[in-house]
C-alpha cells in the first residue's frame, strides 16, 4: 500500500519538494571559492534537510587546483619563480593542490519554521611544489599530506515565508550560525615553521555565518537566489582570513519524477586575509606565505544531476563546478574543477 | 523443504488475518490512540482558526493539495460523504498543504467539504506526522485519533461508511 500511495502521489511534477535554500559560506580557505558552502547546498537540495525528524548528508568533494593567476591571468610556476626568485635566496610555489572532504551533515528540525544544521568535515590536503634553491636550481616536491577533522559548523534556519509547507512556489529563508575552530591551525613542516595557513585544516577562530534565500517555482522550474556572508574573526595563532561574500543563482529543472537537473552561478567575493603576529608569512621565500597574495573574486558555472531514488527519503546528487572567472589579489593558485557526490536520506 | 512452505503458508494466513481485523478499507485502526491535537492553522482568506477537537462529533481531519492527483480524485466521494453524514455529526476538515492562492482558486470552481484550513508552515503536518498526501484521520467523539488512512481511499465503501456510521452512533 505505502509503495501504491507514493507512487500515486507523485504523478504530478514533484520537483525538489523542499528545495528551500543553499546555504553558503567558507570553511576551507585554501580554495577560498566554495568550502562549506558546496556540502550545505548538497544538503539543502538534497531535501534532506527538509526531513520531518532528521536528514543526513555525506558529501564527497574532490577539488582540483593547478593554474596560477596573477590578477585575471594565467601564469606558470617558473613564470612566478622568474619574477620573485633572486640569486642567494629561496623562493617557492605550489604546483598542484588537490583536497578531498567528506562532510557529514546533520539536519534536526526544531519546528515547522526552525531548524538546526551541523556540518562536520574531515579533510585530507595534498599540495606538490617547486622550490629555487639559492643557487639557482629548481626542484619539485610534495608536502606531506595533512588529514583530519576540519571546522565544525552550526547553523540555525528561519523559514521567514513560504506560501505553501510541501512544494512552495515562493519561499524566503534565513540562516545564521557559526564556524567553530575543531580542526587544527597548527600544523608545521619539518623545519617548524607552520604550514601555509591555506593547507592547514581549521582557521582556529570563531566565525560568523549568516544567509539569505529566496526560491520562486514555476514548476518544474525552480529557481533561488542565495546570498552569504562570512564574518571572519582573528584564529588563536594570530591569522584572519578575509571576510566573504557570495551570491548564487540556480535554476533546476525535473525532467522526470525522479530526476532532476541543475545549473548554478555561483559568485564570491573573499577580502585580503591578514596575519597579526606574522606566524603564517614568509613572503620573500614563498608564494603561499604571503597575505598580499589573497583575497579574489570568482566566478562558477555548475551543472548537476539528482536522482530521488522512489519511495524513500534517499536522493544522490553529482555536480561539476567549473570557474569561469577568477580575479585575484597578487598572485594565487586557484580551482580548476570541483566534483561534489552527495547521498541523502531523510527520516 | 515441506516445513519452510507450511511456515510460509502460516505466515501468509497471520498476516492476512492480522490485516483484515486492522483494516477497514483504507482505514488503520490507531493503536496508539492519542488525543486529537490543538494546531493554530488559516482559512483560505489568511485569517487564524484553531483547529481542535469539536466535542460530540466525529470528525475526519483530511490533509490533501490541489496539485496532488490522488487527492483530487477522491474529493468527490469524501464531499458526498460528508454531505451525507453531517447531519449525523460528522464533520469533515480539509488541511490543505498548499498555498492560499492555490486553494482559494480551487474552492472556487470545485465544491469541498468545509471548513478549508491551510497548512501554510506544515504545523499540523508534523503534529499529525503525515507522511503523504492525502492523508486522513479520523477522530472519535471523545476526541480520539481512531483510525488513520494512508493515501487515496474510497470513501464511497460501504465498510468506511458503516464504521463511521457506527462511530457517529456511539455515546
Amino acid at each position: 500500500m505505502p509503495s501504491i500511495y507514493l507512487k500515486n502521489l507523485i504523478k504530478k511534477p514533484f520537483l525538489a519538494l523542499f528545495i528551500l535554500l543553499i546555504v553558503n559560506s567558507n570553511q576551507v580557505h585554501a580554495l577560498g571559492e566554495c568550502g562549506l558552502a558546496c556540502c550545505l547546498a548538497g544538503a539543502t537540495t538534497s531535501g534532506a534537510t527538509t526531513a520531518k525528524n532528521f536528514g543526513l548528508v555525506v558529501q564527497y568533494e574532490y577539488s582540483d587546483m593547478e593554474t596560477i593567476r596573477h590578477g585575471t591571468d594565467s601564469v606558470s610556476p617558473d613564470d612566478v619563480l622568474n619574477t620573485f626568485w633572486s640569486a642567494g635566496n629561496m623562493y617557492v610555489v605550489p604546483t598542484r593542490m588537490t583536497m578531498e572532504k567528506l562532510s557529514f551533515i546533520g539536519a534536526y528540525p526544531i519546528n515547522e519554521r526552525w531548524q538546526v544544521l551541523g556540518i562536520v568535515p574531515i579533510q585530507r590536503n595534498r599540495m606538490d611544489m617547486r622550490m629555487r634553491n639559492p643557487a639557482g636550481m629548481t626542484m619539485n616536491m610534495t608536502m606531506d599530506t595533512i588529514s583530519g577533522l576540519g571546522d565544525v559548523a552550526l547553523l540555525g534556519q528561519y523559514i521567514a515565508y513560504t506560501d505553501a509547507p510541501i512544494r512552495p512556489t515562493e519561499r524566503l529563508t534565513m540562516g545564521f550560525g557559526v564556524k567553530t575552530p575543531t580542526g587544527k591551525n597548527n600544523e608545521r613542516a619539518a623545519n617548524g615553521n607552520f604550514v601555509h595557513a591555506m593547507m592547514q585544516l581549521g582557521s582556529g577562530s570563531w566565525d560568523g555565518l549568516f544567509t539569505i534565500n529566496y526560491m520562486k517555482a514555476n514548476y518544474p522550474f525552480v529557481t533561488q537566489i542565495n546570498a552569504f556572508y562570512h564574518l571572519t574573526t582573528e584564529g588563536d595563532e594570530g591569522y584572519e582570513f578575509g571576510d566573504q561574500i557570495g551570491l548564487d543563482l540556480l535554476f533546476r529543472y525535473q525532467v522526470s519524477s525522479f530526476v532532476n537537473l541543475g545549473l548554478d552561478f555561483n559568485a564570491i567575493h573573499t577580502a585580503k586575509d591578514k596575519d597579526h603576529d606574522g606566524q603564517y608569512s614568509r613572503p620573500a621565500v614563498s608564494m603561499l606565505d604571503n597575505v598580499d597574495n589573497t583575497g579574489l573574486t570568482s566566478l562558477f558555472i555548475s551543472p548537476g544531476i539528482q536522482y530521488k531514488i522512489p519511495d524513500t527519503g534517499g536522493s544522490v546528487e553529482l555536480k561539476y563546478q567549473h570557474p569561469v572567472y577568477q580575479d585575484v589579489r597578487g598572485y594565487q593558485q586557484v580551482l580548476d574543477g570541483r566534483w561534489l557526490a552527495t547521498v541523502a536520506w531523510g527520516w | 523443504m515441506r516445513s519452510c512452505l507450511l511456515l510460509l503458508l502460516l505466515s501468509v494466513s497471520t498476516f492476512s488475518l492480522s490485516a483484515s481485523t486492522t483494516n477497514t478499507s483504507g482505514l488503520i485502526f490507531s493503536k496508539e490512540q492519542k488525543a486529537m491535537l490543538t494546531t493554530q492553522l488559516s482559512d483560505i482568506h489568511g485569517n487564524d482558526i484553531v483547529l481542535k477537537h469539536k466535542p460530540g462529533h466525529v470528525s475526519i481531519i483530511h490533509f490533501w493539495a490541489t496539485w496532488c492527483v490522488p487527492c483530487r480524485q477522491e474529493l468527490p466521494l469524501l464531499t458526498s460523504l460528508a454531505n451525507k453524514l453531517k447531519p449525523h455529526g460528522l464533520r469533515v476538515v480539509m488541511v490543505a498543504a498548499d498555498s492560499h492562492q492555490s486553494v482559494r482558486e480551487y474552492t472556487a470552481t470545485h465544491t469541498l467539504p468545509r471548513p478549508v484550513l491551510i497548512d501554510q508552515y506544515g504545523a499540523a503536518i508534523r503534529d499529525y506526522d503525515v507522511r503523504g498526501l492525502p492523508s486522513s484521520y479520523v477522530i472519535n467523539r471523545s476526541g480520539i485519533i481512531s483510525y488513520i488512512a494512508e493515501g487515496q481511499i474510497d470513501w464511497n465503501n460501504k465498510h468506511v461508511t458503516e464504521l463511521l456510521e457506527k462511530m457517529l452512533s456511539q455515546e
